[in-house]
């Protein structure tokens, strides 16, 4: 049997380039509100809200088994309106709670592969961020879930590691990243002189759920071009 | 998965055993050609080109003492020619020396330590550069700890301030080295079992056991995908800088 692979936000940027990675090796099931139109006929797609508890139940209702679980689903709110607390809650809902709604639900199909879990952190784990504070303050607990998801998971043979992306081309940072006295900024200080592709983390989260990663639980992986050590 | 290191020459410091034979091994067999650094054990580390050898993969062995800097460039220089470049170098060589009670260590064993794990470290790294530079893969993969992290125990504070110098000069490298073209990352290995831990008193193993979530010491070959992934630019392309703790969950518990 196929072992199967399940990418939230699998539709577009990273998610996407995940599962593409991971389609080599794995049965993979995208699951997002939505998908890019150029999406590969070879992938698997649902239509899920990853914050509704009982759509996430029905989602994965026919999965006894799964081998890797991809967290990639995830929202930013620009302009400053993330300040509104009903955005907070919404960023945080998507972002943080959803990870653990979904991990939760797949934890005992993880169990019997044997799987893993990667979740997406981000550079804004570490920095603050003076626009998208429910952002950075999501990416944060992600750090802390995935040690305590870890921790709680190893005894059934699970591990769990994220990754934190830097500034990837995708749509989540295209405001920053095509706004040229911004681009100028990050690049200065962006030891590698280019901004990252879904590709560059997709191979990595491929890496964290492989065999060859085997002994690694609780790590936090920046792929980020060297930007936040600089 | 580590496709693009076929032909690739890479030299591993250390190699006669343990972990660096692990990821010496783990090269070849990956398709690269590897030059195998030794201190003392020379027969080990011929076994080991021996075997790679008579499985059609490609190695050589070049001694040299890491407790003398200038012997660290050698060894780089060696491997250079012997392989027709450098595209990875491993600085896997180091030791602990001794355990030892924090107020009864002395200049004499600093000294020895930084030595091995500091300076001769940054020699054949400098060293490495010419030639790394002018590789499309550029790659330089540290051997950090997670004593580097987390301090080690009460009786190892000089090998974990060595390692903590290697986690931050692997960032400050990274940096350095970026405009090259050379990534610089480092594994951190949590309680590997190893000859490294041959002289560690039992309840100490016991003790950090009982803090690893996944319920086992490491071995040798769990850190051997590390390397590979750090040193593939089309695995690990846009990662440099980097610390990957690889301890089976032990310090977070």
């Amino acid at each position: 049997m196929t072992s199967v692979a399940i990418v939230t936000g699998g539709g577009s940027g990273i998610g996407l380039a995940a599962a593409q990675y991971l389609s080599q090796t794995h049965r993979v099931i995208c699951c997002g509100l939505d998908h890019i139109d150029e999406f590969p006929d070879d992938l698997e797609f649902r239509e899920l809200d990853v914050t509704d508890e009982n759509a996430v139940t029905a989602c994965f209702s026919d999965i006894s088994e799964c081998s890797a679980l991809v967290n990639c689903a995830g929202m930013i709110v620009q302009d400053r309106q993330e300040f509104e607390i009903q955005n907070f809650r919404k960023v945080i809902d998507v972002n943080l709670n959803a990870v653990h709604l979904v991990t939760n639900s797949l934890v005992d199909a993880l169990a019997v592969a044997g799987g893993s879990v990667v979740n997406i952190a981000s550079m804004y784990s570490v920095f603050g961020s003076p626009n998208t504070p429910a952002y950075s303050a999501s990416k944060g607990g992600i750090v802390s879930l995935t040690r305590s998801h870890a921790v709680a998971f190893a005894g059934r043979g699970v591990r769990v590691n994220a990754v934190a992306p830097g500034w990837i081309d995708t749509r989540l940072a295209s405001n920053a990243i095509h706004n040229e006295e911004r681009r100028n900024r990050i690049m200065e200080r962006l030891p590698m002189r280019r901004f990252g592709e879904p590709a560059d983390v997709g191979s990595v989260i491929a890496f964290l759920v492989s065999e060859e990663a085997r002994y690694i639980t609780g790590a936090v992986l920046p792929v980020d071009g060297g930007y936040s050590i600089a | 998965m580590f496709n693009d290191l076929t032909g690739k020459a890479v030299l591993v410091t250390g190699a006669s055993r343990g972990i660096g034979a692990a990821i010496a091994n783990g090269f070849a067999e990956a398709g690269a050609h590897v030059a195998i650094h030794y201190n003392a054990s020379r027969e080990p580390a011929e076994k080991l080109a021996e075997s790679i050898n008579q499985s059609g993969g490609k190695a050589v062995t070049i001694g040299g003492d890491f407790s003398r800097s200038p012997e660290a460039r050698k060894t780089v220089e060696e491997a250079a020619t012997r392989l027709g470049g450098l595209d990875v170098l491993v600085n896997n060589a180091g030791a602990m020396v001794d355990r030892r009670d924090f107020v009864d260590i002395d200049d004499e064993l600093l000294d020895a330590v930084n030595d091995l794990n500091i300076k001769s470290l940054v020699a054949a790294s400098q060293a490495a550069v010419p030639h790394l530079e002018k590789s499309a893969n550029g790659a330089i993969v540290n051997l950090g700890s997670i004593a580097g992290a987390n301090g080690g125990g009460a009786s190892v504070a000089h090998y974990a301030a060595a390692k903590g110098y290697v986690h931050t000069v692997t960032r400050s490298m990274a940096m350095a080295l970026a405009g090259k073209g050379i990534r610089v990352n480092a594994i951190a290995p949590g309680v590997i079992n190893t000859d490294f831990h041959a002289a560690t008193p039992p309840e100490i193993l016991n003790n950090l056991k009982s803090m690893i979530v996944m319920g086992r010491l490491g071995d040798a070959e769990d850190c051997v995908g590390s390397a590979l992934f750090l040193s593939s630019r089309k695995a690990s392309g846009y990662i440099t800088g980097q610390v990957l703790h690889i301890n089976g969950g032990q310090y977070m518990a």
